[in-house]
């Protein structure tokens, strides 16, 4: 029994270079490597991780008995973004946590063999999937992420005219602006975004919810569903003194300025980066400023190493790429040149008032361990909310006190008849990652579709 | 949501038609008319039940039964069995015959016969088959392991005087009901073979059984597997390893005879059933590799076949029976010639200078391992014998003209 197969990635130091991405795609020979170790299990664990619901002992199982296109069709009756996920999914805390390889040796490499598939697929051309007869009731999609995408997609596969209402000029969401191309390049979002439009599915971009293009407006229109799916749009601030100077950005606008979006304020990128966070927005932020021409990039975060609340193998692409990290300290006033641009921050170390709880709230200062960072940009990745213009246009849908959309966790259906929400709005949601974004998406689906057909 | 390819799946075989070339053989995953079900369901074509004899006979099984040999990390490469015919007589057989067409009468149910030196035996046990409506009757040749006939060393299937005569029992009580004779592939000449077959007016062949051999030894106890109280026997061999004689054994038959073959022994996934059908078996037999990861794997054999029959551009599996055939030309026959050398690609090359070793000690010291460790063939000195190639951990050696 041989041990992991990992596909070949770059080099810390060829991959700095350029935002080309730094894992390739497993060979065939890799990929039956791989799979043949999968002990094939009755009752699978996997499959109870993925929050797609792949079957994903089945995938494997198709590759081992060359039978790949078997393969893609199981990865494509359960995610329409099956290719992203295997490039972004956590699998080490999902399908791969309890996977019974283990015991000889290490987990199977899923990930890797699920995008091995969906390689396969682009390269050779994939095949379509035949949507039910059209149906008349019209939904409509608020959000053009993960989540309102696979709802879209798995509507219009049941003969439901869909339209997605993007507030941005692009679709994606997060998976087009915020994940950098070096861990998922665009034209694996593109083929996986055309598939859905090939269904039919409308899309209108620069569309948001505003006074003149309401919920109401929505229904009026004839939308008989509503599917809010909007994500998080606003970047917390950390509320510290001269924290509005110059040089001092968000990791969003980093991010989408990195995928080649048009941003408000384009960051100008300086030799001494600051990255405030220890997420894995944070970890991807400041690897793309050493690719963007930071010389020095610095993460500043509250938690220690194993405390960082970034997915293992991000913390450690930074730490290849020769990000350097200051842990256990957080950043209490921004300094200046007096003229308004950063250069530098005063910091101080913490400790946990409420060891083994990693929340702002329970960090303590630690008594004169203040410190002085040097830095000519600042990018600031401490997380996200829901988007004040955004929460404003719920009209009166039932929120908790920050915003997040409170729903049945069964049907996804607001406190508004025939209007669902799920995704990153959501309050509360098991993790806020693109697979589960999808979970929603066909959850959504469904309830929809059971709320339609009641209605008829 | 995704449409199935457009294809056809059946097959004919000694005038029945089969929903798909995938059949169960007369093996331990018919035993029983609930396990044959569950094969149905699971979308298995036909089922051989697995070999049975008339009430009065008795049939004694030494348990353990399996072996198998490993290589390297691979579990069950090869299959060992010292299994008997069923421990089911006819009489349950017949019942399971019954009860399978009645609820799946588009499947085919075959009987595998055993009726020893005894010409009431294979009477009645083929009357019985008839009447019960067997689709067709398989004809035990190479199980049990030992001939009853004169020369005991011998397996009916190796003496063509034998396989005439029991396969003549069977015909003149079988009518309309088609005879197979499930032969071994461990013969001089399965072609001397297959014209007993035929003279006795049999009207399919499968091809093979098992192939017999001894797994291994256990080096502590020097009893061979499996023990059996302190002994061992010699032992069916199935699986991944006896493909290529199953391969050999339906192409030698094909070449020389139109006889309807089915293929059985070494059979995991869909391309070995391509390779079987291209070699002229119309239907594919299994058994091992469902013993090894169960019945399921039929949707997989289906779907893959059906997909790459739609790649191909070909209408029905039915259009492979013996396409590769015309391909196959004695050893003599063989153009001479000397035009490929090795050839590298480097970008893929992992360095591990397993193709230098092999090269240097198998094959005609054509490589040199630069500064770097790069392998490099000359051309001058390659044969093109095609060794590295085989060998090579990462697929990255390939023949190429000579330039």
């Amino acid at each position: 029994m041989s041990g992991r197969t990992r596909a070949t990635r770059l080099s810390p130091a060829e991959r700095v270079k350029s935002f080309e991405e730094i894992e390739k795609t497993l060979t065939p020979v890799q990929a039956l490597i791989e799979a043949s170790r999968c002990l094939m299990c009755e009752d699978p664990p996997c499959n109870k991780g993925c929050p797609a619901g792949i079957d994903i002992r089945s995938f494997i199982r198709k590759i081992r008995f060359n039978n790949l296109w078997g393969g893609i069709r199981v990865l494509r009756e359960a995610n329409v973004f099956s290719g992203v996920c295997g490039r972004v999914c956590p699998t080490d805390a999902l399908c791969e946590e309890r996977c019974r390889s283990q015991v000889l040796t290490e987990p199977i490499n899923i990930a890797a063999l699920q995008r091995f598939l969906t390689d396969y697929e682009r390269e050779h051309g994939a095949r379509k999937p035949t949507p039910e007869p059209k149906r008349a009731q019209k939904v409509a999609v608020i959000g053009g992420g993960p989540a309102g995408l696979t709802a879209a997609h798995e509507l219009a596969l049941m003969g439901y005219p869909a339209t997605v209402f993007e507030a941005s000029a692009q679709l994606g969401g997060a998976m087009t602006s915020a994940i950098p191309a070096f861990k998922l390049p665009h034209d694996v979002i593109e083929a996986e975004t055309d598939a859905i439009k090939q269904l039919g599915v409308e899309f209108k971009l620069n569309a948001a919810l505003s006074d003149g293009a309401t919920i109401d407006g929505l229904f009026e229109q004839g939308y008989e569903a509503v599917f809010i799916a909007v994500g998080l749009q606003k970047p917390f601030l950390l509320a510290v003194e001269g924290e509005d100077s110059k040089g001092i950005h968000s990791a969003l606008d980093l991010l989408a300025q990195a995928n080649g979006l048009a941003v408000p304020e384009p960051v100008k990128m300086g030799k001494r980066v600051l990255v405030i966070g220890g997420g894995s927005v944070a970890m991807t932020a400041a690897c793309s400023t050493v690719r963007m021409g930071a010389e020095r990039t610095t993460v500043v975060c509250l938690e220690a190493p194993n405390e960082m609340p970034a997915f293992a193998e991000d913390v450690e692409m930074a730490w290849e790429e020769g990000v350097e990290f200051v842990t256990r300290a957080r950043a209490v006033r921004f300094l200046n040149d007096g003229k308004g641009k950063v250069t530098g921050v005063e910091g101080v170390n913490i400790e946990w008032k409420d060891p083994g709880k990693f929340v702002p709230e329970s960090a303590v200062d630690v008594k004169g361990s203040a410190f002085t960072l040097p830095c000519d940009t600042v990018i600031v990745a401490i997380g996200q909310g829901p988007d004040d213009n955004a929460v404003r246009q719920f009209h009166g849908l039932k929120t908790n006190e920050r915003g997040y959309l409170l729903v049945d966790g069964e049907t996804l259906m607001t406190s508004r008849p025939g209007v669902f929400a799920g995704g990153d709005i959501l309050h509360n949601p098991p993790s806020r990652t693109v697979v589960q974004a999808v979970a929603y998406g066909k959850q959504a689906a469904r309830s929809i579709h059971d709320y339609l057909s009641r209605a008829k | 949501m995704y449409q199935e390819p457009k294809v056809d799946l059946s097959v004919e075989y000694c005038g029945l038609r089969f929903e798909n070339p995938f059949v169960l053989s007369s093996a331990p995953p018919t035993d029983s008319y609930e396990m044959v079900k569950r094969a149905f369901e699971a979308g298995w074509a036909g089922a051989i039940m697995k070999t049975t004899s008339v009430e009065s006979y008795q049939v004694d099984i030494s348990y353990p039964i399996m072996t198998s040999m490993d290589y390297e990390d691979k579990k069950g490469v090869g299959l060992g069995n010292i299994d008997n015919i069923s421990e089911f007589h006819m009489d349950v057989m017949e019942d399971a015959v019954r009860r399978l067409k009645d609820e799946f009468p588009s499947k085919i149910v075959g009987l595998s016969l055993w009726g020893t030196t005894s010409e009431k035996h294979w009477e009645e046990l083929t009357k019985r088959s008839v009447d019960v409506g067997a689709d067709l009757v398989e004809v035990s040749m190479s199980c049990p392991t030992d001939s009853p006939f004169a020369r005991a060393s011998l397996m009916v299937g190796q003496v063509p005087d034998d396989v005439k005569r029991v396969l003549g029992w069977v015909k003149k009580h079988s009518g309309n009901m088609p005879i197979v004779a499930k032969l071994t592939s461990q013969v001089t000449d399965i072609t001397e073979i297959v014209e007993a077959v035929e003279e006795a007016g049999a009207d399919g062949v499968c091809a093979s059984d098992t192939v017999h051999g001894l797994l291994g030894i256990d080096l502590d106890t020097l009893i061979p597997y499996p023990n059996i109280n302190g002994k061992s026997t010699f032992c069916g061999v199935s699986g991944p390893v006896v493909k290529p004689i199953t391969l050999r054994t339906l192409a030698m038959i094909a070449k020389r005879s139109g006889i309807p073959l089915a293929a059985s022994g070494g059979a995991t996934t869909w391309r070995d059933v391509v390779e079987y059908m291209l070699v002229g078996a119309s239907t594919v037999q299994f058994c091992t590799a469902v013993m090894h990861y169960g019945y399921d794997i039929v949707e997989d054999l289906k779907e893959g076949l059906a997909y790459f029959l739609e790649d191909k551009g070909l209408g029905s599996s039915a259009d492979l029976v013996g396409k590769a055939l015309p391909n196959l030309v004695p050893h003599s026959d063989l153009f001479v010639k000397k035009d490929v050398v090795a050839s590298v690609d480097e970008a893929a090359c992992t360095k591990c200078g397993m193709c230098y070793y092999a090269c240097r000690d198998g094959g005609h010291q054509a490589y040199d391992l630069a500064e770097d460790g790069m392998p490099k063939p000359d051309p001058e000195k390659c044969y093109g014998c095609g060794l590295c190639v085989e060998i090579c951990p990462v697929e990255c050696i390939s023949l190429a003209p000579r330039t």
